[in-house]
């Protein structure tokens, strides 16, 4: 669990991490330890896969950002993911299964464009919803209850992933959301938090144009899926997590401040600045 | 009273108890529950009441028991049906009016059927500052290059030299895979890389080829990127071409390329070897297209010019009749994490033959006009040969680059002119430039210390112009230069808090040159020159950046430069000293406006002195009948106020991009260019006297593209106005130049892979205007240009390119001329055959006229007839 905590605060802070950067790794004994897959708490084995790309415009640094999420559905569950952390476990699984060099493993992490985003998991049958999500050093976990979307249908069509969708559009949390679903998958479940419309919904945008979701491959599967087994998970609630987060995104410097985990320079400095990290939430009420 | 009351209560207990009732029949709710065969029941569900129509009058899923429950305002018409679908699952419909509350309802599982897998890649993403365009979006099945890709690239444009341009501006970098293997001279990858190879297209936008300068220096150039695909990666890739033809004249034609590129991650290897007589030329292909790489040169090295009679406007191709070969070699090693090393070499023969007659009539106030009338028989021949060598080490906190370059260019031309007389005339240059840049860069924390020295030598031993009139000598000049610069600069800068960066930046520059030249002519005399000497220029510049986040930055420098030159006439012994203390400004600001549009304005004061040329008093000869007097004995003085902005919107989702720029500059120059014709000569000086200038430069770039119809359109704008002071017959006069370009574009693939086209057109109107001599000249010209592709069977490509132009002067003179191409392209596995022509309307003159000032020129090339190439090229 260290490890994937450590690789998740590397990934998130570092600038070394800038876009085109061709190596990343660290020094000291810690960059030839051996690291495993991480062991999961299965919730339910999925049927079915769709990745989504998911474009970010962040308007306060002006910066767009695109990143690939999975949507992994089940008969009673679904689990929403960073799709380069799917991609990083899987190549790890098959390639390397008797564990992975940790500045390897980095390695990795960068070239699948790992992202250390949160996860979510639908639990249909009960109606909750969780979500997991490491800030810093820590992991986070809240639940509700599955949202309730108060969807207008429209006559507004589109084909999206080869599929004709319909347009559906309501207000949740602070957003205006126009939705494309398919009836020809009829699943009632969606990215994020979306559900509660009688088809799987392949693509999402905001009014704003800030955040926009459209399916990029629907496939077949059978992989059970779940969170990441952890054994300390700070329990807390949506609005508390929402408004930790973005202080932690705007200024990581003082969220960190204090910690006696927080990293320094060698001077003693701390390592982590007050820079405003790139962030636009999904929800913002 | 009391009974009044009751009655109205009664009224109103049963108007309500109707109301009551009559909302209760309306009102619909059924409810079920969904189970599998074996009785479990299924959650997610989706269970939808249709109406008779076909529309949606209310939908539900299950929940964790299996349960759902459907409502609606009013009772579902007859024929509504409740559709019970789960993928999975066998689809169940029920008549609405049999469904019982609580009814059970049995899906049977069937196969889980997904369409075939879709991946789908967006045409163009964004990730921070980088755009990457998706090749497989953009490419047509008749693209042959990467740079037939890039053209389509909304937001990108690539002018006929091969330059490419983002945002406005050229590109500052070129990388294949990361690493700049070709030098600034990308052409030589656009010109022949297949898109085949190629799985992306990134644009870094603010680039900053120096690490050590991230978040530091701001850059307001792009830099592109070409991403490979995998399987071309770790072979040889490439092509080999072999084709023969011939012309209407029975001229044989024949064309030989070879093409290859070894790509790893460690190395890559670039390699060409061409010939063709076909009209190609291959010198834009080895041509540096970075500003920041332009070779330097010495007072002699372009004397005398290739075309000296006259160029068209249509591409050299159509007139020259061409012997082409070129040869390069181009690689590049990492060394470590960081470092490389690079190594280009290339060489260039162009041989060209051409026939061109040309009339000019000279405007000289109230004197009548003089004019020349000829027909010249040109034959340019130039070869060139360059060496780079470049080690690099580009770490985040250390940047140190050692960059040699050597270029050698020979041009040996002659001209056979027709007039009243029977005139040859040869010109012979020889140049060699050498130059080295030596570049460090070191960053401690906040501090930031740079040293940057550049050496560059360049002699033109041989720079020589002979003419004879009917085999006896008119002219004979012989000229020779040499310059030998310096520039060496060191910087220190350091961070003021978080967002203020200081420093200052001393550069010394030398320069030493030396021209001789000396001519014998029959009629009009002796001349020589023998000047040589030199400037110093020490300059301090401060600068002080204010960057509070990313929305906006304010750089200021303020150079303060002193120069000392001396230059001397050896043959009259006279000195030139001269002492020159200036401090100029530039201010550049940039910010982040509301949706998301990026600006910038850039204020300035520029002094520029001239040098050697400034007093080389004697003239030279250009041509057999123009000579030219470089200097007039003052230092050339010239300052210059401008102001300059650039405007840029994007929105990568929607494929919009829109660029405005503009550029206001305000010129003092303390010399006046002129000429003086005679009857058989022009004369050329300079004089000393005042001159203002001034420029305005507006333009406006608008491209969409519409990805439902593969199509982008482009609509590109642009005005120029020009006012100066010449000087004719020792007269002068204010000149006015106004010039307006509307140019719009559609590239289109709309019929995938079988119908493409690109349709281009141009209107440009200028005017010109001497007030003192009651001339105003106006000349509208128009081109149009269309290529089209059609694949009737994917394998077979039919083709055709049309040109057209029409030009028209106030005097009511219209020149038009129209150009058919037309091909077949068969491909099979790695072959292509391909059988080409050119000129199919087999015109065999051109003509076209313009004005200068307010001369007119009038010139009329042979054409290449109409010719076919039949080649076959094998990609591997």
């Amino acid at each position: 669990m260290i490890v994937k905590t450590t690789l998740l605060v590397i990934l998130s802070l570092s600038s070394a991490l800038s876009l085109r950067a061709q190596q990343i790794s660290i020094e000291g004994e810690g960059a030839d330890m051996m690291t495993y897959p991480e062991k999961i708490e299965v919730a339910d084995t999925s049927y079915m896969e769709c990745v989504y790309m998911h474009i970010i415009h962040d308007p306060v640094l002006n910066k767009t950002n695109t990143q690939h999420e999975i949507l992994e559905i089940g008969r009673l569950k679904s689990y929403y993911a960073d799709y380069g952390a799917y991609r990083q476990d899987s190549v790890i699984r098959v390639d390397y299964p008797d564990g992975i060099r940790f500045n390897d493993r980095l390695q990795l992490c960068y070239r699948m464009n790992y992202k250390s985003g949160g996860k979510i998991l639908k639990d249909i049958a009960n109606n909750k919803l969780a979500n997991d999500e490491q800030l810093f050093m820590d992991r986070y976990r809240y639940e509700e209850e599955l949202p309730h979307f108060d969807w207008s249908l429209t006559e507004d069509t589109d084909i999206v992933c080869g599929y004709k969708c319909q347009k559906a559009v309501a207000t949740f949390r602070g957003r205006d959301w126009n939705v494309w679903y398919t009836e020809e998958i009829p699943v009632d479940n969606g990215p994020w938090k979306f559900n509660g419309l009688p088809g799987l919904i392949l693509k999402a945008e905001d009014s704003k144009h800030e955040h926009r979701l459209e399916a990029v491959q629907i496939r077949k599967s059978s992989k059970p899926f779940g969170f990441t087994a952890g054994s300390f998970i700070i329990p807390i609630d949506r609005k508390s997590f929402n408004k930790m987060k973005k202080e932690y995104k705007t200024d990581a410097g003082s969220f960190v401040n204090g910690s006696p985990l927080a990293p320094t320079k060698t001077d003693g400095t701390p390592a982590i600045d007050h820079r405003r990290r790139f962030f636009n939430p999904m929800e913002s009420d | 009273m009391k009974t009044i009351s009751h009655i109205s209560t009664a009224i109103l207990t049963v108007i309500l108890l109707l109301s009551a009732i009559r909302c209760h029949a309306a009102q619909w709710q059924g409810s079920g529950l969904v189970v599998d065969n074996s009785g479990e029941p299924l959650a997610g569900v989706v269970v939808k009441l249709i109406g008779p129509g076909g529309s949606t009058l209310a939908f539900s899923s299950t929940d964790g028991k299996g349960r759902f429950r459907l409502s609606t305002a009013t009772a579902p018409a007859k024929g509504s049906v409740v559709r019970i679908a789960y993928l999975g699952f066998s689809t169940k419909e029920i008549p609405a009016t049999e469904l019982r509350d609580d009814m059970k309802i049995t899906l049977d599982e069937a196969p889980l059927e997904l369409k075939e897998v879709v991946v789908k890649v967006p045409p163009i993403k964004m990730t921070g500052d980088t755009l990457t365009y998706d090749v497989a979006s953009f490419r047509g099945a008749a693209d042959r290059t990467i740079e037939d890709v890039i053209k389509k690239l909304p937001g990108v444009e690539v002018n006929d030299k091969g330059t490419i341009y983002y945002n406005g501006e050229a590109i500052n970098r070129f990388y294949i895979e990361g690493l700049d293997v070709v030098s600034g001279r990308y052409a030589i990858a656009t010109k022949n890389i297949s898109p085949d190879d190629i799985i992306s297209v990134n644009v870094y936008e603010n680039h900053q080829p120096k690490r050590v300068l991230k978040d530091i220096a701001f850059s307001d150039r792009a830099a592109i990127n070409l991403k490979m695909k995998k399987k071309s990666m770790l072979k040889p890739v490439g092509h080999v071409t072999g084709g023969a033809g011939a012309d209407d004249d029975g001229n044989a034609k024949w064309l030989g390329e070879l093409f290859s590129m070894f790509v790893a991650p460690k190395m890559q290897v670039l390699v060409t070897g061409k010939g063709n007589n076909w009209g190609k030329s291959y010198t834009t292909e080895t041509g540096n297209l970075i500003s920041e790489f332009t070779a330097k040169s010495s007072a002699a090295s372009t004397l005398y010019g290739d075309t000296p009679f006259g160029t068209a406007k249509i591409p050299a191709e159509r007139y020259f009749d061409n012997t082409s070969a070129s040869a390069s070699v181009n690689t590049v090693r990492k060394l470590g994490e960081f470092g490389k090393l690079g190594i280009t070499a290339d060489y260039t023969d162009e041989d060209n033959r051409t026939v061109n007659s040309e009339s000019i009539s000279y405007n000289n106030g109230s004197d009548p006009d003089i004019g020349f009338n000829e027909t010249v028989r040109s034959r340019p021949h130039s070869r060139e040969a360059k060496l780079n060598i470049n080690v690099e080490h580009n770490a985040p906190r250390r940047y140190i680059s050692d960059k040699f370059t050597f270029k050698g260019h020979f041009a040996d031309n002659r001209y056979s002119i027709f007039n009243t007389r029977d005139i040859s005339q040869h010109s012979r240059t020889d140049d060699y430039a050498f130059t080295n840049t030596l570049d460090a860069t070191i960053r401690t924390g906040n501090r930031v210390l740079s040293v940057k020295s550049d050496i560059a030598v360049t002699t033109t031993p041989t720079a020589d112009l002979s003419a004879t009139d009917a085999g006896s000598t008119m002219l004979r000049q012989k000229g020779s230069a040499l310059s030998f610069t310096t520039d060496e600069k060191t910087g220190y800068s350091w961070m003021l808090g978080e967002y203020s960066h200081i420093g200052a930046n001393l550069r010394f520059e030398s320069v030493y040159d030396r021209f001789r030249s000396t001519y014998i002519t029959e009629t009009a005399g002796n001349a020589s020159n023998n000047v040589s000497g030199y400037t110093l220029k020490t300059t301090i510049e401060p600068e002080y950046q204010f960057k509070p986040g990313t929305r906006f930055s304010l750089k200021v420098q303020i150079p303060v430069s002193y120069s000392a030159l001396d230059y001397d006439n050896h043959l009259t012994s006279a000195s030139y000293p001269a002492h020159r203390v200036d401090a100029g400004a530039r201010i550049g600001i940039h910010g982040v406006l509301p949706l998301n549009i990026k600006a910038s304005l850039t204020l300035g004061r520029q002094m520029t002195l001239g040098g050697i040329k400034d007093f080389i008093l004697n003239p030279v000869y250009t041509t057999y009948r123009q000579r030219t007097t470089l200097g007039s004995g003052l230092l050339n003085e010239r300052e210059g106020y401008s102001a300059m902005t650039n405007v840029f919107y994007k929105n990568p989702i929607h494929a919009v991009f829109i660029t405005f720029t503009g550029l206001y500059r305000i010129g003092h120059n303390n010399r006046i260019s002129g000429s003086t014709v005679t009857p058989g000569e022009v004369s050329t000086t300079v004089e000393n006297s005042g001159n203002k200038s001034d420029m305005l430069n507006l333009g406006l770039n608008i491209a969409k593209n519409v990805r439902a119809w593969r199509t982008t359109f482009t609509l590109d704008t642009h005005l120029e106005r020009l006012k100066r002071k010449v000087l004719r017959q020792k007269l002068p006069y204010t000149v006015e130049n106004t010039s307006y370009t509307i140019h719009a574009a559609i590239r289109s693939n709309p019929v995938a892979n079988v119908l493409e086209f690109s349709a281009e057109g141009w209107y440009r109107p200028s005017v010109q205007k001497i007030k003192s001599l009651g001339v105003r000249n106006s000349v509208n010209d128009m081109e149009g240009r269309f290529s089209a592709s059609v694949h009737p069977v994917k394998s077979v490509e039919l083709y055709t390119q049309l040109y057209w132009n029409h030009t028209s002067l106030a005097s009511d003179v219209a020149k038009e001329s129209f150009f058919i191409g037309a091909g077949i392209r068969c491909h099979i596995r790695r072959f292509d055959i391909e059988l080409s022509s050119k000129n199919l309307t087999n015109c065999r003159t051109y003509t076209y006229s313009y004005f200068t000032d307010a001369d007119l020129y009038t010139y009329t090339f042979n054409l290449r007839p109409i010719e076919f190439l039949a080649t076959l090229k094998y990609t591997f």
